[in-house]
């Protein structure tokens, strides 16, 4: 039986863990907030891009863009990988990575080569353990993450799917449902999917698929004549591009609105763990009390006993 | 007059949303006018000064000044998008002297180093250079 002193100790211990997790669950909940900015801010940008291609699609003779064109087979992908700088944030990084790696070897598997783009410290250092070594790597950047970032992704696959050094780049994160939950998505960025990253994000419905006019070829064109200025193979160019920061930019924000909602659900429990385990100590506390005193009693009451006899 | 819905935004914010009866936007070959029935139209950008007319007479007016991007007259909608803008009113020389000197150091840093990240990184600074360069250019013209 634990001492009194001892169970003091540890309810002090526990209580004053708890007011980290209380206030780790208040500053996450306050970061969900200025994610959730971040994401309203880029998003005019964003549905700009998507309605530009929209309309693009329609009128552009597409054969010419690299980045639209699909690969006949696929020898080489670039896998990027979206996790947090820091834990304390529940299953949110293992989730991520455990597919992650599950993805890579798999296409190992098939005789792919892969190329690993780490973002967040828990990437990289999981990564660095199994040999693996990213041929880019971000730190420092997870809970607020820049266009930068994004921008220099882009570039790198761009270049490489543009000269034929990589045939599939797929972008593996955890989705900010709604504030308490996440989901995991696996996302094909090149050759470009089925699904739009504007229906992704829930810009546009599925209907509006952007490149389903390149993909069906349908002939039937709006009325009207859209000019190109100056060409319509430069401004599918850089719609292309933009397109592809806007995919990772949108990951880094949705993964950077996730960890927080990760981390405030996980410190909330953790809170409501140390509450649960200071009124268990508190009890514990007051019966192992009531017994020393109930033994003094006795030990006065024997002794006077005694006496008396 | 008739008017037509502008939108101006860069990747992090938008700049500007409201109607507007007149623009005169930096094409890639020259800047070009945008009345409201203009036919549609896609172009891809280069840099330079989005000028926007408020009221008819263009007695009120807003500028941008944009850095590579693309514009689109659709539906007496136009949209015009810079991969960096701001807010001509508000642009402050001292910030971005000082935002200038930091990436400076840091192409110098990236400068010494080797691979494909450092690669990328050092052109991506290179462009964001360009843009502060460009911003310092147009503060120390005089005003139109």
């Amino acid at each position: 039986m634990p001492n009194l002193h001892d169970i003091e100790r540890r309810i002090n211990s526990v209580a004053s863990t708890k007011q980290i997790t209380r206030t780790m669950e208040m500053v996450a909940a306050a970061k969900i907030r200025r994610a959730t900015e971040r994401v309203t801010d880029a998003l005019p940008w964003a549905m700009a891009v998507s309605d530009m291609l929209i309309n693009a699609a329609k009128h552009a003779p597409m054969d010419s863009e690299p980045l639209l064109q699909v690969h006949d087979e696929v020898k080489r992908a670039l896998v990027i990988v979206v996790t947090s700088d820091r834990g304390l944030a529940g299953g949110f990084n293992s989730n991520v990575l455990r597919h992650a790696e599950k993805l890579i070897r798999e296409k190992e598997r098939q005789g792919v080569e892969v190329e690993v783009v780490a973002c967040g410290k828990k990437a990289l250092g999981y990564f660095s353990y199994r040999n693996i070594t990213p041929v880019m790597e971000f730190q420092g950047l997870s809970a607020d993450p820049t266009y930068e970032e994004a921008a220099q992704i882009s570039a790198y696959l761009a270049e490489g799917y543009r000269d034929g050094k990589l045939d599939e780049a797929v972008i593996v994160y955890n989705h900010a449902k709604n504030a308490a939950e996440q989901r995991l998505v696996e996302q094909q960025v090149l050759p470009v999917n089925q699904q739009s990253y504007a229906e992704l994000l829930g810009l546009k419905p599925k209907e509006e698929d952007v490149f389903a006019g390149f993909r069906e070829k349908d002939d039937t064109v709006p009325p009207g004549d859209l000019d190109f200025e100056p060409d319509a193979e430069s401004v599918m160019r850089y719609l292309m591009q933009a397109y592809l920061r806007n995919a990772f930019y949108f990951a880094l924000l949705d993964s950077a609105a996730g960890e927080q909602g990760a981390r405030r659900n996980a410190m909330k429990s953790a809170t409501d763990n140390a509450n649960e385990m200071v009124s268990t100590l508190t009890r514990v506390y007051n019966r192992v009390r009531q017994g020393a005193i109930t033994t003094e009693i006795t030990e006065i009451v024997g002794g006077a006993a005694a006496l008396e006899e | 007059m008739a008017s037509l819905r502008c939108t101006v935004a860069t990747p992090t914010r938008e700049l500007f949303s409201g109607e507007i009866h007149y623009a005169s936007v930096p094409g890639a070959e020259g800047s070009y006018g945008v009345l409201p029935g203009h036919e549609m139209l896609v172009s891809s950008d280069k840099q330079g000064i989005l000028t926007l007319w408020l009221d008819e007479a263009g007695n009120t007016r807003r500028q941008f000044l944009l850095y590579e991007g693309a514009a689109q007259v659709y539906q007496d909608t136009l949209t015009v998008l810079g991969r960096f803008g701001t807010d001509l009113d508000t642009l402050d020389v001292e910030v971005v002297k000082e935002k200038a000197e930091a990436l400076r150091q840091q192409i110098e840093d990236l400068e010494g180093q080797e691979g494909e990240q450092a690669r990328v990184a050092l052109e991506n600074c290179k462009n964001h250079m360009a843009w502060y360069d460009l911003q310092l250019k147009v503060a120390a013209e005089p005003a139109k």
